[in-house]
């Protein structure tokens, strides 16, 4: 556990949590890929119904 | 106040739970091998798909409905600091449980109760599986009952305070289950114990369908709701941080409560006797029940953030290294997210209604469950049980060493099971088969992603057997628990005053309903109105 001053603690609870963006941007970009990869491969490669 | 009010309850109901899974387990083990023809002597549809049927009642019906029970009961208790609301009735809902479980177990275990532990007719149970179920189901009641009463009763002798969140989630989903159970439970005793008795010759299927639609998808939150509790309420502490936001916790347990239940026609996409136009309504409404557990995992991943930088982590992602991996609660939340993504991604294929004629019924299907229920619901059980089972026993844990093994091995295993199932079903494999008697190229493809499949079965085993040692042998141990205090997240921002829509739950309740009707009304009433050749709506 690190020792952290009062003033550092309070600087890290009053910061925006960007690691929580970055890593939920990350999430988005690979759920989107696989999205498009499942529709536009997987899916419309089954062609229309006969 | 006496903090051990409920723990022999709760303790009760839990090990009724955790008894049932590891049984469970061990089918799941024979069913992998079974599909495979690995053992000969084995091979057996009829004592597979009584397995099918057993195993899947004892995880999604017994350990579900008694670990929600149990973790309800300590949660009322200790975050509300007041006794039950009454205990007698609270044991008797549970003996009714037990009484229902035993009942049902009997066509279960002799082969009369083959319905892969749905409601779905043509296929029928004895009609002493229908009576266990509503017996469980009813005792499930009582505590719905007991929960909504100990909120009401703390808000009257605290006038203007915040129900604490933990509080806040576990009435919203006594409240979320009573109203989504009265969908299968009309079905059963209007339709499928009457059916079952020979009291009537037959039943209107879409009517049943459309019915168990209306329970399907919202217990699926009914179980998850503990874990997200747990996410809110137990995780921070844990991960020596604080909950980002009080009302998100809120929000997104609004948002269940409100969107979860209207929207189980995506279970039905591929049956004819619902149009087109509703199926999409319950299409969009699926997509919508998305953003609560966005907001969950934003929240969530925050919090584990500022606990994270808090114990010295910098930069980006490095706050990630430095988190408590050792803990058990922090081990087990990451791993439940990552799972959560993964089968959520499968859900979103599911759900698009043109995407999911794809994957119908396919072992995909079979994958995204098991992603969903048995990886992230059931690995925050086991995070639930760890922190709660020294508090409620009075014993340290035996072993946190094994707890993490045993977390890690139910990841692993869980992974090992489940993406082979995505590839087998976007391959073709139906599934709800014994095995794989199809054309030989189909099965020969099959063969690699099944027998990974074995080798998930026997790790998740493995680790059910782990956890129930750990927990068992807790009850022997001679250590004694620094703290029976459950310590609960504090927010980062002290909640001043809540909005009264924020602590309450009348207004939601209403709109539920108001929902259910629009969403339901019309789809049931048509049964009513059109002519089903010669079937008697109900069949009474």
């Amino acid at each position: 556990m690190s020792q952290l001053t009062p003033e550092e603690e309070q600087k890290i609870l009053d910061s925006s949590p960007v690691g929580t963006f970055a890593l939920l941007l990350v999430f988005a970009a690979l759920m989107l890929a696989g999205w498009g990869y499942m529709f536009f491969y997987m899916f419309l490669e089954h062609g229309p119904v006969n | 106040m006496n903090q051990s009010d409920a723990a022999g309850l709760s303790l009760a109901s839990m090990w009724v739970g955790f008894i049932a899974f590891v049984v469970a387990a061990l089918l799941g083990l024979y069913q992998v091998i079974e599909r495979i023809d690995l053992i000969p002597g084995l091979k057996s549809p009829e004592l597979y798909f009584g397995s099918v049927s057993t195993h899947g009642v004892l995880m999604a019906f017994v350990l579900t409905t008694f670990l929600v029970m149990g973790y309800g009961y300590y949660t009322a208790t200790t975050s509300l600091k007041q006794d039950l609301w009454n205990k007698p009735l609270a044991w008797f809902g549970f003996w009714l449980a037990v009484v229902g479980v035993l009942l049902a177990a009997g066509p279960l275990l002799t082969g009369n109760a083959s319905v892969l532990y749905t409601f779905y007719p043509p296929l029928q149970a004895h009609p002493a599986f229908y009576i266990g179920a509503t017996l469980l189901v009813v005792g499930s009641w009582v505590w719905c009952l007991e929960m909504v009463m100990m909120m009401t009763t703390w808000k009257k002798a605290n006038p203007g305070e915040t129900v604490p969140l933990a509080m806040y989630g576990t009435t919203a989903n006594a409240i979320l289950w009573f109203i989504t159970s009265l969908g299968v439970a009309s079905e059963v005793l209007f339709q499928l114990i009457p059916w079952s008795l020979g009291l009537i010759d037959t039943v209107d299927v879409g009517l049943a369908r459309t019915l168990f639609s209306w329970t399907l998808h919202a217990i699926v939150y009914f179980w998850l709701f503990p874990a997200y509790i747990a996410l809110y309420t137990l995780l921070p502490r844990a991960a020596g941080g604080r909950l980002f936001s009080d009302q998100m916790g809120r929000l997104a347990f609004i948002m269940l409560l409100v969107f979860s239940v209207p929207i189980g026609f995506h279970h039905l996409y591929m049956d004819p006797f619902q149009a087109g136009g509703w199926k999409f309504l319950h299409m969009t409404g699926t997509f919508m029940v998305a953003v609560p557990t966005l907001i969950t995992g934003f929240t969530i991943i925050a919090s584990l953030e500022i606990a994270g930088r808090l114990r010295g982590g910098k930069g980006l992602f490095g706050w990630i290294g430095a988190l408590p991996w050792g803990n058990p609660m922090v081990l087990a939340a990451i791993l439940a997210i990552l799972m959560l993504s993964f089968g959520g991604f499968g859900g979103m294929i599911n759900a698009s209604y043109a995407m999911n004629t794809m994957v119908h019924n396919t072992q995909w299907v079979t994958g995204h469950f098991h992603l969903i229920f048995g990886g992230t619901t059931v690995i925050m059980y086991f995070a639930i049980a760890y922190t709660l089972w020294p508090k409620m026993t009075g014993k340290q844990l035996h072993s946190n060493a094994l707890a993490l093994r045993q977390l890690w091995l139910w990841f692993i295993g869980m992974l090992i099971l489940t993406l082979p199932w995505h590839q087998l079903g976007l391959a073709g494999q139906p599934r709800r088969i014994s095995s794989t008697p199809y054309d030989e190229s189909f099965v020969n493809a099959w063969l690699p992603a099944e027998s990974a499949m074995i080798v998930g079965g026997a790790i998740l085993f493995l680790s059910a057997v782990m956890l129930v040692y750990n927990l068992y042998r807790t009850h022997g141990n001679t250590q004694a628990e620094a703290s029976l205090t459950v310590e609960y997240a504090e927010p980062l921002h002290a909640v001043q005053r809540m909005p009264h829509l924020m602590n309450s739950f009348a207004f939601w309740v209403l709109l539920v309903v108001v929902y259910m009707v629009a969403s339901y009304g019309y789809p049931i009433a048509q049964f009513f109105l059109m002519d089903t050749y010669g079937t008697v709506p109900w069949s009474i």
